[in-house]
């Protein structure tokens, strides 16, 4: 379908308000740079290649769904190519948190030990900023469910800072 | 109150994502209980840490595409097409030399013709109905739902690569043959050489 003067406009609008975002997911989910770029550009073709209209209310979580799909069969080529690898076998099997940060801030050293799942959540919650309703439309877990791991998150977060001062 | 429903509910309050009433309502619960409450403000403040953690990391200026994608695409013509659709033409041009679904179509056509064969037997040999819960029929089924599986992957291919045709993202378009226009021709195939065994 050709695309009309504003649906560019739309579609350069998303581009520009998602692209460093997604970057940023994609690198925490790849934990390679140049492989997120190649994953959020091929988000970007298949939203061009979309019908605007059905995308344009939930574009966000479209565009993350997308990534996160690319990124989940990534690890699978990866794995396929090497035997060795025994990384969990989770839908997401690794989340990379930004190592200086991790260093320099309490917080992001207890998220960076939750399991994979449970960091992502993290990320595309206080990160990202999205609903429980969008990331669970996201990842396809349940609402209840995500409300009940970011709960928990906060228990174990609150938990361990607590002993590390009071050590 | 189950305990799930009661974390389900603390953490949208904690987040801030209860309707008004629903709110009031916690509030209200909150109120009565100070054990609960002085844990959810604990909580609270944990949860407005963790935003201003995040919120300190500045994406790294290098995070960016190497092109400006908006423009590529928004500026494609069927004549000069963007090359970030080169990988899919390449993948599109495949399909011409090679029909990707063709192997798994003959392996589902081995097993049919197995199966009626099989059947077959079973009619001619005049047994009851309680053959129909022969392995043969059951194997017949779970073929025709995998070839239920395989249509419905092709059409999602096809629909993908159709769209970048029209939006000029690709080019390979002059022979037409798109992923559903191949496994169309299979399933005649298959088909047509059952019918003939039959």
């Amino acid at each position: 379908m050709k695309k009309s003067f504003l649906q560019k406009k739309w579609f350069k609008e998303q581009v520009s308000h998602h692209e460093k975002p997604l970057l940023r997911y994609c690198l925490a989910l790849t934990g390679n740079k140049e492989q997120a770029q190649e994953i959020v550009q091929e988000t970007f073709i298949k939203l061009w290649s979309e019908d605007f209209l059905k995308v344009q209310t939930h574009v966000a979580p479209w565009l993350y769904r997308v990534c996160r799909n690319s990124s989940i069969d990534y690890h699978r080529r990866r794995k396929k190519m090497d035997p060795f690898d025994e990384s969990k076998n989770t839908e997401v099997e690794h989340i990379q948190m930004p190592e200086e940060e991790i260093e320099k801030n309490e917080i992001f050293g207890v998220i960076n030990d939750f399991p994979p799942e449970q960091q992502e959540i993290f990320i595309l919650k206080f990160q990202e900023g999205h609903t429980n309703i969008e990331i669970s439309e996201i990842t396809g877990m349940s609402v209840s469910n995500i409300g009940i791991i970011i709960f928990r998150g906060l228990k174990i977060i609150r938990d361990t800072l607590k002993i590390e001062r009071v050590v | 109150m189950s305990q799930t429903y009661d974390e389900e509910k603390l953490s949208k309050y904690i987040l801030g994502e209860l309707s008004l009433s629903e709110q009031a309502e916690m509030d209200e619960a909150l109120n009565s209980n100070h054990e609960l409450k002085a844990e959810i403000e604990e909580l609270l403040s944990v949860a407005c840490n963790i935003q201003e953690s995040f919120a300190s990391i500045s994406p790294s200026e290098e995070l960016c595409l190497n092109s400006d994608l908006a423009s590529e695409l928004s500026n494609a013509t069927y004549d000069k097409p963007s090359r970030l659709g080169e990988r899919y033409n390449q993948i599109y041009e495949g399909f011409r030399k090679y029909n990707p679904y063709l192997p798994e179509f003959l392996f589902i056509l081995c097993s049919l013709v197995l199966c009626v064969i099989d059947i077959r037997d079973i009619v001619t040999s005049g047994k009851s109905v309680t053959e129909f819960a022969s392995l043969s029929y059951i194997s017949c089924a779970l073929l025709f739902f995998y070839i239920f599986l395989l249509i419905k992957r092709a059409r999602k291919e096809a629909s993908l690569f159709d769209s970048l045709l029209e939006s000029d993202v690709i080019t390979a378009s002059k022979s037409r043959v798109t992923p559903l226009t191949l496994l169309k021709i299979t399933f005649f195939l298959v088909f047509a050489v059952l019918l003939l065994m039959l």
